[in-house]
């Protein structure tokens, strides 16, 4: 199936539709995986910015960095250490959705506590980690890389790609009355307990299946600036969906072929996330504009 | 003491030794308190008192002990509509009332405008906020939140609606139109608890009356309350009661 695709654009590229870097495969794999990534974090997104925890997506990327690190010392491939990078970060989300409802500590408080833990972790055993392996791989995964992601990639993105969208059809009235006001949600039997478990696996889960384009440090950021700019640009929850998806998936696209295009020695993560903040320049700047024509 | 319809599919609701208690504070003891279906039920009482909390446990909101019991007519659970106590939305969301109407209303997602829903049309015309359908919810005044609200609440048929100060920094015309949309609704037979402060509304409107003052002081008619209230109770504490 990959090869396929891999041919469709090489024929592409040979008829001069497509530029030569599509030849590559690893760059087509990029591609196909930023047009998954885009969308999925623009839409999650969203409802970060709903609930206000645009803090708990940083904590969950670096959660990402220690799952990392976990999994090389425990002899998982370097370049797909999924099962610790998974396990860590799903333990690490539900660890701190079991402890909020456990304690009257404030919840950003909370996932503070939990994203020094994650951090002051992952830096550590970054360490052990630098030691044993190349250490330009290790920055591949704090910050992305177009090289790395792969056929194995591509199948888990578009696994969480099916899944989160078939959530989404069936679940998002009550996830957005759930962010919006706990309360009335609950009067109406929405499970909001399992709404918030389900939203914090579903960070995790999303955060993990993209930290080998974006990277670790940075993961969190195209959950938040997307959604933050979309929310000043957009007049209704639809607009806001559809500009955060937009951003999302415009910046990702960008942030990969750019760099390659124009042979720049950026990672993509960083490559992305600054095309985000482009974005978000320009929803401020919109966004006073329209508040001073009143 | 209440009048039942025969109409009505609400419920009955009986408060057993109910007790609420956060931290070490104890928010409410020993309620015990029957409600029959089809009943309009004035909760008063000093702020602070915990009416606003008889109203969270008997939504499992708020961890409680002791017993609430609704009894659903022939065993089929109805819906609830709640309206909480002056809700804040985020005025920089930009979700507006007709986002907030489909979400509680339906469940085709709300990015989703295929085709309007004459339902949500209806219930906007009966609360005259059609004109701001497209508004941010946040950015809507106290009266005009409330009416979203309570819109919101009433838009599911519920069998029974809570009301956490429903008319709170509503204007008189607003006043008006909330209570006479309730008294359509109270007159379908549905039940109705609503916490409220102004006393004309309760003697006029509620056929029984809950004194909370962190226990269940009294429950009988608003004569039977207002009566004790004036033979044990300064004239300031009374206003601060009622």
């Amino acid at each position: 199936m990959l090869d396929s695709i891999h041919q469709f654009f090489s024929t592409l590229v040979q008829q001069a539709w497509l530029p030569e870097m599509f030849s590559y495969g690893f760059l087509v794999n990029a591609f196909l995986a930023s047009l998954m990534i885009g969308p999925l974090l623009g839409a999650l997104g969203t409802l970060v910015v709903v609930k206000r925890l645009a803090f708990l997506s940083e904590a969950v990327g670096h959660s990402a960095l220690t799952g990392v690190s976990i999994g090389i010392l425990l002899g998982e491939p370097i370049t797909a250490p999924w099962i610790s990078l998974f396990a860590f970060s799903i333990v690490f989300s539900l660890s701190l959705q079991w402890v909020r409802g456990r304690t009257t500590v404030p919840y950003d408080a909370l996932i503070g506590v939990f994203l020094a833990f994650a951090l002051a972790l992952g830096a550590a055993l970054l360490m052990i980690v630098a030691k044993k392996v190349n250490a330009h791989l290790v920055e591949q995964v704090l910050f992305g890389s177009v090289l790395t992601a792969d056929g194995q990639d591509l199948v888990i993105l578009f696994v969480m790609f099916v899944l989160i969208v078939g959530l989404a059809f069936k679940y998002a009235n009550k996830a957005y009355l759930t962010a919006l006001s706990p309360e009335i949600a609950k009067s109406l039997r929405v499970n909001t307990k399992l709404h918030d478990y389900g939203f914090v696996l579903l960070i995790a889960l999303m955060t993990v299946a993209a930290v080998k384009i974006i990277g670790a440090i940075l993961v969190g950021a195209l959950l938040l600036i997307p959604a933050a700019s979309a929310r000043l640009l957009a007049n209704n929850l639809k607009t806001m969906l559809a500009w955060s998806m937009l951003i999302a998936t415009s910046s990702a696209l960008a942030g990969v072929l750019l760099p390659m295009y124009m042979q720049w020695a950026v990672p993509t993560g960083p490559a992305i996330i600054l095309v985000a903040c482009v974005w978000f320049v320009f929803a401020i700047a919109n966004h006073s504009l329209s508040r001073q024509r009143g | 003491m209440s009048e039942s319809h025969s109409t009505s599919a609400s419920p009955s609701v009986k408060f057993q030794q109910l007790q609420v208690k956060i931290e070490q504070n104890t928010l409410l003891s020993g309620v015990d308190l029957d409600i029959e279906p089809g009943c309009w039920l004035g909760i008063v009482g000093p702020n602070g008192g915990g009416k606003s909390t008889l109203l969270k446990a008997l939504l499992g909101l708020v961890p409680h002990q002791g017993q609430i019991h609704l009894d659903w007519h022939q065993g089929k659970i109805g819906a609830v509509g709640y309206v909480p106590q002056l809700a804040p939305f985020d005025a920089t969301l930009p979700i507006t009332v007709l986002d907030y109407l489909r979400m509680v209303s339906q469940d085709r997602p709300v990015w989703l405008r295929y085709k309007q829903s004459e339902k949500i049309s209806q219930k906007m015309a009966q609360f005259e906020i059609s004109d701001f359908a497209d508004k941010r919810i946040g950015t809507l005044s106290t009266g005009e939140r409330q009416r979203v609200l309570l819109c919101g609440a009433l838009i599911n048929e519920p069998d029974i609606l809570l009301l956490d100060e429903p008319l709170a920094g509503v204007d008189k015309q607003g006043h008006q139109l909330i209570l006479d949309m309730l008294s359509d609704y109270h007159q379908q037979g549905n039940s109705i608890l609503m916490v409220e402060h102004h006393w004309h509304v309760v003697s006029k409107y509620c056929q029984q009356v809950a004194l909370i003052d962190g226990k269940l002081v009294k429950a009988g008619t608003a004569e039977q309350i207002f009566r004790l209230l004036q033979a044990n109770t300064s004239p300031l504490d009374l206003a601060n009661i009622a």
